[in-house]
Formats: structure tokens, sequence, C-alpha cells
């Protein structure tokens, strides 16, 4: 049995998949990046081996994506994150035809082929203004954990309208709602809804066209998921695995060029 | 990577008219990835730096910029066919 790995180092958390060669998932793995992008790829590639319960000598080919990819140094090779969501996406939802990746850094909006190759992307421009970065800013003016953000403005029913997606002034801005007696879950509504809007700006850009599927770390805010569906007006594909998407993309490129190497035919 | 800066600083129109279309601003180690990326999708891709374009958004946006330590470009790609 061939397995094969796919290490995505992002800004925020690492992720690592192992596959087997039936391009199913054996292995996971996710911790946070922190200030040593080495060590979190280390860290995430051994969990995932301790996940699946094999031996590093048993997985044939590494791959590594994202961010930090230069670090996955034990990896075999490197392969941009846009192929590697856009491939994840299309062998999980194969009618794929447009991602959103969102991730803690940036969004980036993908159109695949149905092989999963990339026809078209953009990503947000000049700054991480709107991105899963404007959530954490969120989270930490109102002390609320992100993971809660989503459940919490889905409570909303008077959305404040949020005049930035700078990350610097959202505190600003959240705290001067506060001020004004608005509720917590109506400005998080608000937070979410400006990032939307970004988003499916950059969306339009390579067309949105269906199925969409969304990837990334945010792509598990079920706020955002919710706005994102309600604005566009169609029903994403979300997998649970959403975030593992990049890591699983390189761990089908890894199987790719170990089925070469052991010259199985394609 | 070997990054195609355009020498001289065109103006957006007449890059627009020669088929250019502008992506988006980036700095390293994004940038480098995602012009391998549109040249590996057929694109020719150039790039412009942004510092000033950066530097003469409002004042909160001129701050923020101001700290960035890499050199941030416009990245502009047209396809293939449309290179004179």
């Amino acid at each position: 049995m061939i397995f094969t790995a796919g290490v995505d180092v992002g800004s925020t958390q690492t992720k690592a998949v192992i596959i087997d060669e039936n391009l199913k998932i054996v292995g996971r793995s996710l911790n946070d990046t922190g200030a040593n992008v080495l060590v979190a790829a280390e860290t995430a590639f051994v969990s995932a081996l301790e996940d699946s319960e094999l031996e590093k000598e048993q997985i044939k080919y590494v791959i590594g994506t994202g961010y930090g990819r230069y670090k996955v140094t034990f990896g075999d090779d490197q392969v941009t994150e846009i192929s590697c969501h856009g491939r994840g996406a299309v062998h999980m939802f194969p009618n794929t035809k447009t991602v959103i990746d969102m991730g803690g850094q940036d969004t980036k909006a993908i159109a695949v082929t149905d092989k999963g190759e990339i026809r078209d992307f953009c990503m947000n421009d000049k700054c991480a203004a709107g991105t899963g970065r404007f959530l954490g800013a969120a989270s930490a003016a109102l002390d609320i954990p992100l993971a809660e953000l989503g459940p919490t403005a889905l409570k909303s029913t008077r959305p404040v309208r949020i005049s930035t997606t700078c990350t610097v002034f959202a505190e600003t801005e959240i705290l001067s709602w506060l001020g004004k007696g608005k509720k917590i879950e109506d400005i998080l509504m608000g937070v979410h809804q400006s990032i939307s809007a970004r988003s499916i700006g950059l969306l339009r850009r390579v067309g949105i066209e269906e199925e969409v599927t969304f990837t990334g770390g945010v792509a598990r805010n079920l706020g955002m998921v919710h706005v994102l569906n309600e604005n566009m007006g169609i029903e994403m594909n979300v997998s649970e695995e959403s975030h593992y998407m990049g890591a699983l993309g390189g761990a089908l490129f890894a199987m790719d060029r170990a089925r070469i190497s052991s010259g199985v035919v394609m | 990577m070997r990054l195609p800066v355009a020498e001289d600083d065109l103006a957006e129109s007449e890059l627009l008219k020669s088929g250019w279309r502008r992506e988006f601003v980036a700095s390293e180690p994004r940038l480098s990835e995602m012009c391998d990326l549109f040249t590996s999708l057929g694109k020719e891709v150039l790039l412009q730096s942004a510092r000033e374009e950066l530097t003469t958004q409002d004042d909160s946006c001129k701050t923020c910029f101001a700290s960035v330590i890499e050199e941030p470009f416009t990245i502009w790609t047209r396809e293939m066919e449309n290179a004179v």
C-alpha cells in the first residue's frame, strides 16, 4: 500500500493529511503555526503519522504547501497552496467549479477545471483587511473565542453596518458600536457581512460558477458560511475537512508523483 | 525567482490599453508564488512597485503600509497571445 502526505503550513495553523492509494484520508492533524514554522511543520507531520498509526518510512512522498511550504524540509517537493486547495476541493466535491479559500491572512477565489486544475485565481489586494485576520481582531476586541464568533453572529436580529475591514481599526469601530449599546451578536453579524462583501467581490473577479466550495480555516465558521450563502443566493459545499483541503490537495499531488516513481499507470 | 519588474513606471491606462489586467498587490513570500502560478496559467506577468500607491492612501493605511518590510508590487498579467 502506498501512503503519501501533504503538509500545509498556514500563517495561523499548520495541517497535515496522510492518504492511502485509494485516496482515502488515513491520518490528519492540526496545530498552531506559532513563531517556529519548521517545528510546526514537523509537529503536524508527526501527529498525522500517529493518527494514521504509520511510520515515517511508510510515507512514499511528502508535499509541502502553504505560506511556509519551504520550511517542510523533510518533504520531497512543494506545490502552491492555490493549486492544492483547488485539487483538494474537487476531490472532495467533484462538481466544484469555484473555490473560496479563506485563511488567517488572506482570501483567495479560485476557478478550477473538472480535474481540479487552476483556470484563474485572485486574492485579497494590498493587505489582510477582510480576511480571517479581521475575525481574529473582532474576537480579541470582544473577548470571544474564535469558535464562538459564528454561532453568536447567527443570533443577530439587527446587524450593524461595519464600515471598515481594516484589522488595525476593527477594535476601535467594534468598541464604538458597543458604546452605542449595540448587541454583540449584531456587531458580529456586521463583521461577517463586511467580510462577505469583500470576499464576494473577489469571487466575482474569477466568476461565481456553481458548485462553489468553501475551504480554509474560516469555513469552520458557521456564521461566515451562512452569510456567504445568503448573499450569493447559493448553497456552498462545506466539508468537515474544509480546513484540511490544502493539505489534502498536497497529499493528492504527492500520490501522483509516488505512483509515477513506482511505475503505476495513472 | 527572477521577477519581471517594469523598468519604466508605465501609466495604468497604457498598461490596460496593451492588454494588461491589474491583479492585486502582494509582497514576498506570496509574491513569487503568485507570479509562478500566473506564469503556469500561460500568462505574462509584469510587476510594478506599489510603494508609492500604498503611501498615497489615506493616513491610516499609509501608517500601516509604512511598517511593511517587504517591497509591495502590483501584479499585472496578460494572456501570452496579447504580448507585443
